[in-house]
């Protein structure tokens, strides 16, 4: 499974702090902590490797500038995520024609593994920006970053109700183009 | 059952939200039917299926370059030194300034012990549209700066200027002003060229512009450089889907001003950020001196 997970630091709020009173080095250590789940988000958002690093960074910064506005009440990757996820929406629908995707660029984001990028990975990237943004959203944040549907809802600011909605017309959507599935309402009986 | 039921079962299955009744309603229906089986697969498969591309590996030098940004523009931390030539009315300065030294006290007595003071929830805030960059009411930052903004030459220099002034009193302007990006594209000289074109106000009125500010397509169709530069800088463009911010621009003398030298100063001082969220500032906009 390829899953970003990564455990609940407690000290993040600590660094949190530490960021507030003027030592940037504890934001680096926020951002280097998140960098490879906040990337792998941006990359399935986008999938595009220069646009990701793009919103992955300006995320980052942005998350820095309004770090005051941080509630201590709620995970900082929760917060990262709703930042993260408006900037990629804002990628993609200012996103011009003339750039088109690459779905074979869009494996890890080193020439390395993009040379070996299977055909499975090119499938699913093409699939993935089948989607609108918003199904690919809850799916990426679902499956890349393994977000419960209450912190996709945060992250999203919609209701957890419209994340199961949204995660199971996306999955059905992504099982009819990798699997083959029947499109939802045919029955099989 | 319902297609659809099962379906909600196996979602439910693979995100791990299943009530324990949920679990057993699922695995008597998934022993008691082939295609209740030959779904859960399918489902399986499909999870398996996406999540085998794995995570990515973020760019060498990422953090350097998050750090290199954030250490030029630490806006999180609260501006220290300002320099001040307050020449203004200092009466209303310090009647504010002490106005809001007192909201201050009164808010960090009651926020003990809160670990971070003056903030606000983000989460969970009242829902809007998803695409808005990171919007005013999500970014408030109280106004625990307001008495450094207050006694800036920033504030001072706008407080002569009686278009800035004017401009500046606008609530959802001062909102996209706290976006770094578009205090970027401000000082952008294609900007700036566009701000102060004569024929800003009915180009800006084109149906054809408000078309391609959703369709890439229809902004290649435009030759004008001024608009091209409008269009094609990101910040920019997100502004100008706001009718708000058209207005502001449609309005006389406003656009001029914001290429003008009293905006692109304040434009360029570190405490304008905050000035923008103080609602200490937007009281003293509207007091002429």
């Amino acid at each position: 499974m390829g899953r970003v997970y990564f455990s609940e630091d407690p000290d993040d709020l600590d660094l949190v702090r530490q960021s507030l009173a003027g030592r940037t080095e504890a934001f680096g250590v926020l951002v280097t902590r998140y960098q490879k789940v906040m990337y792998t988000v941006a990359l399935r958002m986008l999938s595009n490797p220069e646009d990701a690093r793009d919103a992955t960074q300006d995320a980052f910064v942005k998350a820095y500038q309004h770090l005051a506005t941080f509630d201590s009440r709620y995970r900082f990757y929760s917060w990262m995520y709703r930042i993260l996820v408006n900037e990629c929406l804002n990628v993609n629908r200012d996103r011009r024609s003339e750039e088109p995707l690459d779905p074979y660029a869009a494996g890890s984001g080193s020439p390395f593994d993009t040379t070996l990028a299977s055909e499975r990975v090119v499938q699913i990237n093409m699939a993935l920006e089948q989607l609108s943004p918003e199904y690919r959203a809850v799916v990426v944040l679902r499956h890349f970053a393994g977000q419960s549907y209450g912190e996709i809802a945060q992250a999203l600011s919609i209701p957890e109700k419209t994340v199961k909605s949204r995660l199971y017309s996306a999955r059905q959507r992504l099982g009819e183009m990798l699997l083959g599935w029947k499109e939802d309402g045919e029955e099989e009986d | 059952m319902a297609h659809s039921d099962l379906d909600a079962l196996l979602q439910g299955a693979i995100d791990n939200t299943l009530t324990p009744e949920e679990q057993a309603r699922l695995a008597r229906m998934i022993s008691e039917s082939a295609k209740a089986r030959d779904r859960a697969a399918e489902f399986e498969q499909l999870a398996g299926f996406i999540e085998s591309i794995g995570p990515a590996s973020p760019p060498p030098g990422l953090v350097e370059h998050v750090l290199a940004q954030v250490s030029q523009r630490p806006y999180a931390v609260r501006p220290s030194t300002f320099e001040r030539g307050v020449t203004v009315n200092k009466k209303i300065l310090f009647g504010l300034a002490a106005a809001a030294a007192i909201v201050l006290a009164v808010i960090t007595y009651n926020s003990y012990p809160r670990p971070i003071e003056g903030t606000e929830a983000t989460i969970g805030a009242a829902q809007r549209a998803q695409t808005p960059q990171i919007a005013a009411q999500d970014v408030k930052l109280g106004d625990t700066s307001a008495q450094d903004v207050l006694q800036t030459e920033t504030f001072d220099a706008i407080m002569k200027d009686d278009a800035v002034r004017t401009m500046l009193q606008d609530a959802e302007l001062r909102s996209h002003l706290t976006d770094a990006g578009l205090r970027s594209a401000l000082q952008d000289e294609g900007i700036k060229k566009a701000l102060n074109d004569p024929e800003l106000k009915r180009k800006l009125s084109d149906p054809a512009l408000h078309r391609a500010l959703s369709d890439p397509e229809a902004a290649k169709k435009f030759d004008d450089a001024n608009v091209r530069a409008m269009l094609y800088n990101r910040y920019f463009a997100d502004a100008l889907r706001s009718t708000a911010f058209r207005n502001v621009l449609l309005r006389n003398g406003m656009a001029a001003a914001m290429a003008g030298a009293a905006f692109q100063q304040a434009l360029r001082d570190k405490g304008f950020d905050a000035a923008m969220r103080s609602q200490s500032f937007a009281a003293s906009l509207k007091t002429r001196h």
